[in-house]
């Protein structure tokens, strides 16, 4: 492994191909960013009953997310203690145990090993409590979704969040129900290295007019984006895009989802024009303001406001990544409001979308230039905006304009940060 | 998660029998029993669609749709299997109906589209700056395994219920892949021609692999 501050420049302005398409720093990354990190799993609805499992990933490491008979949520990696094999087949459901399909050893839903039944002709038996499912040992809950770390010794989930929680409410509290994930997830897999659809969704508001110019060239919401854009940065690497409306601004001006709403649908547009008019009262003034488009949770996850859409993105390999994403739904709005929000939804993102499609081109194309041997001394420029970022009056994290790149920097510095920790040199 | 699947077209030509029965025992006079279309009939038809869409002649496949066109790519995972006690058949224990997820408003398809929005695609697809179309992929669309399942009458026409299976190749930047599905039709037939009023595609994917599945299928 080369020097890491080759791989990222200390302000983050060069960020080497190398970083997306290397199997040795892809190797260090499941060490050192998926086993020290929180991730997230799904969300509690999804296991809300005793029985109730949901297999997930964190990193390369396979999962099983359960809700055990004490009701409480229970992560274990789905590999059978005694020679390995995953001991649920299945993408969720409810059950009382996994039986393991090689020897039949039976696990309960929270891990516990249960059954070996080859103590019929056996005179005695291993310690049962140190042969269940290995546990994840942190496992914690913020606004429904369930994140898991595999570090015993890391920050809590609260402060790991930390000043991205103001990002998240605006969008997980922004309907008086509620919001719901609705599955199963749809999963597809991207020729390309996990870091770049999740950087994207950091914030790469540079892009939109020119990649996807054949579907939004020209249209209103790109001027807005200008006027009113932000980006911003939290700590350890978050980050989110959001247009922060004036004071002065209006609740049509301001409502989520406007202007994008593709067809006319007065129902849905009364709805969310509804929404926004209790805004400030239910959550905050600044809250109001704040028309996200994008966030991301430092390492994976990220969240399409607009499109009301949440993806995690689960490393394969270098040149590979299995995407997942869920349709967001307010938790008590009509059916025709559903289905209106999840055509916002499938149209532009997820498998089929059609902004999606360009961004995956872009994704692919940018592995098959990182894999380029002759340039590997000569890194990507991630400097728009060095140094402008700054504090805000009313906004937590540093703050930049539109096409500030430092929600990169800010990412691919702690990345670097985290890799240091299993670092030999 | 999802009954209505399999039986779809069985329920369409069930209805039709009803409507039928209904109108008989009320002495009515029923309209003719509409003609089942041929084998013939049907490749014509699917043959040509698929070639205007190899050929990318995106705007005149959108004259072989409907108007009022509901075009659903169904969502499809890996579930527990669903046993009832004593009952070890494959057939309904491991029933593709379990697989797939319905178009509900507290479902997830992969895509649920309106004319418009296959409009916006095709347009899109023609554009010179839509940079997933622009080289455009080599596509070669088969369809095999038609079978006609039944039809009814409709206020606009006679809609004739159709199963395929689609084979669609596609190769760009030096990938190939290959998207397998069946696909449900209900197609409208409007003087001699044929239109789509409905198609619900079920891929054979739980992880999609494909570039893509914003295609038209
Ligand atoms: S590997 Fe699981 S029982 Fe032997
Ligand atoms: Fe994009």
């Amino acid at each position: 492994m080369e020097q890491l501050s080759q791989l990222v420049s200390d302000d983050g302005c060069h960020i080497s191909r190398r970083v997306f398409s290397d199997q040795a720093v892809y190797d260090l990354e499941q060490n050192q960013i998926f086993s020290r990190n929180w991730l997230f799993l799904c969300h509690r609805d999804q296991v809300s009953k005793p029985g109730d499992y949901f297999c997930t990933f964190m990193g390369e490491t396979p999962v099983i997310v359960a809700c055990g008979e004490d009701g409480a949520v229970h992560v274990s990696i789905n590999s059978c203690s005694h020679r390995g094999l995953p001991v649920c087949r299945h993408d969720q459901g409810n059950t009382k145990f996994f039986v393991c399909p090689y020897h039949g050893w039976t696990y309960t839903v929270d891990g516990t090993l249960a059954q070996v039944p080859q103590r019929r002709a056996l005179e005695k038996l291993p310690d049962f409590t140190e042969l269940g499912l290995v546990a994840v040992p942190r496992v914690a809950e913020y606004e429904g979704l369930l994140f898991a770390c595999l570090d015993p010794e890391a920050p809590s989930l609260d402060d790991y969040l930390g000043d991205m929680k103001f990002y998240l409410e605006v969008f997980l509290q922004r309907f008086p129900g509620g919001i719901e994930l609705i599955g199963p997830p749809h999963k597809w897999l991207l020729h390309s290295n996990w870091k770049l659809p999740v950087e994207n969704q950091l914030g790469d508001a540079g892009h939109a007019p020119f990649l996807h110019g054949a579907l939004i060239g020209g249209v209103q919401g790109v001027k807005e984006v200008e006027d009113y854009g932000l980006t911003t940065v939290t700590s350890p690497g978050h980050g989110a895009a959001v247009r922060y409306m004036p004071e002065s601004s209006s609740d049509e001006q301001r409502a989520w989802g406007l202007e994008g709403v593709m067809e006319t649908n007065p129902l849905l547009q009364e709805y969310l024009l509804d929404v926004q008019r209790q805004l400030a009262e239910r959550l905050s003034p600044r809250h109001a303001r704040v028309k996200p488009l994008t966030l991301g949770v430092y390492p994976n996850l990220s969240i399409i406001c607009s499109n009301a859409t949440l993806r995690v993105a689960h490393p394969r390999a270098p040149g590979k990544v299995e995407l997942w994403s869920w349709w967001v739904a307010p938790r008590e709005a009509p059916e025709e409001v559903r289905i209106g929000l999840r055509k916002q939804y499938s149209f532009f993102f997820g498998p089929g979308g059609t902004l999606e499609q360009e961004d995956s081109d872009a994704w692919m194309q940018q592995f098959v230039g990182s894999r380029i041997e002759v340039l590997r001394d000569h890194p990507y420029y991630y400097g728009l905006g060095s140094g402008e970022e700054r504090r805000h009056p009313d906004l937590p994290g540093d703050v930049g304009s539109c096409y500030n790149e430092h929600y990169a920097r800010g990412f691919y510095q702690r990345w670097r940060a985290d890799l240091r920790h299993g670092e030999s040199l | 998660m999802r009954e209505a699947f399999t039986s779809a077209g069985v329920l369409i030509s069930g209805m039709a029998r009803v409507s039928k029965a209904v109108n008989s025992a009320a002495g009515a006079v029923s309209p003719p029993e509409p003609e089942p279309l041929s084998r013939s009939d049907l490749e014509r038809f699917f043959y040509r669609e698929a070639r205007l869409l190899d050929e990318r002649r995106y705007m005149e496949w959108l004259e072989v749709l409907d108007q009022a066109i509901r075009y659903v790519l169904l969502n499809r995972f890996v579930p527990a299997a669903q046993r009832q006690s004593g009952d070890e058949d494959a057939s309904t224990a491991h029933a593709i109906a379990h697989e797939t997820v319905g178009i509900g408003g507290r479902d997830n398809p992969l895509r649920d589209e309106n004319h418009l929005q296959l409009l916006l695609r095709a347009d899109r697809a023609k554009k010179s700056i839509s940079w997933s179309d622009n080289p455009p992929p080599f596509t070669r669309r088969f369809v095999t395994n038609i079978e006609w399942l039944g039809s009814e009458h409709s206020a606009d026409g006679n809609l004739h219920s159709v199963r395929s299976n689609l084979l669609l190749y596609y190769h760009r930047h030096g990938r190939r892949d290959a998207y397998t599905g069946q696909r449900e039709d209900q197609l409208l037939a409007v003087g001699d021609s044929l239109r789509i009023r409905r198609r619900e595609v079920l891929l054979d994917w739980d992880v999609i692999t494909g570039p893509s599945v914003g295609l038209f299928f």
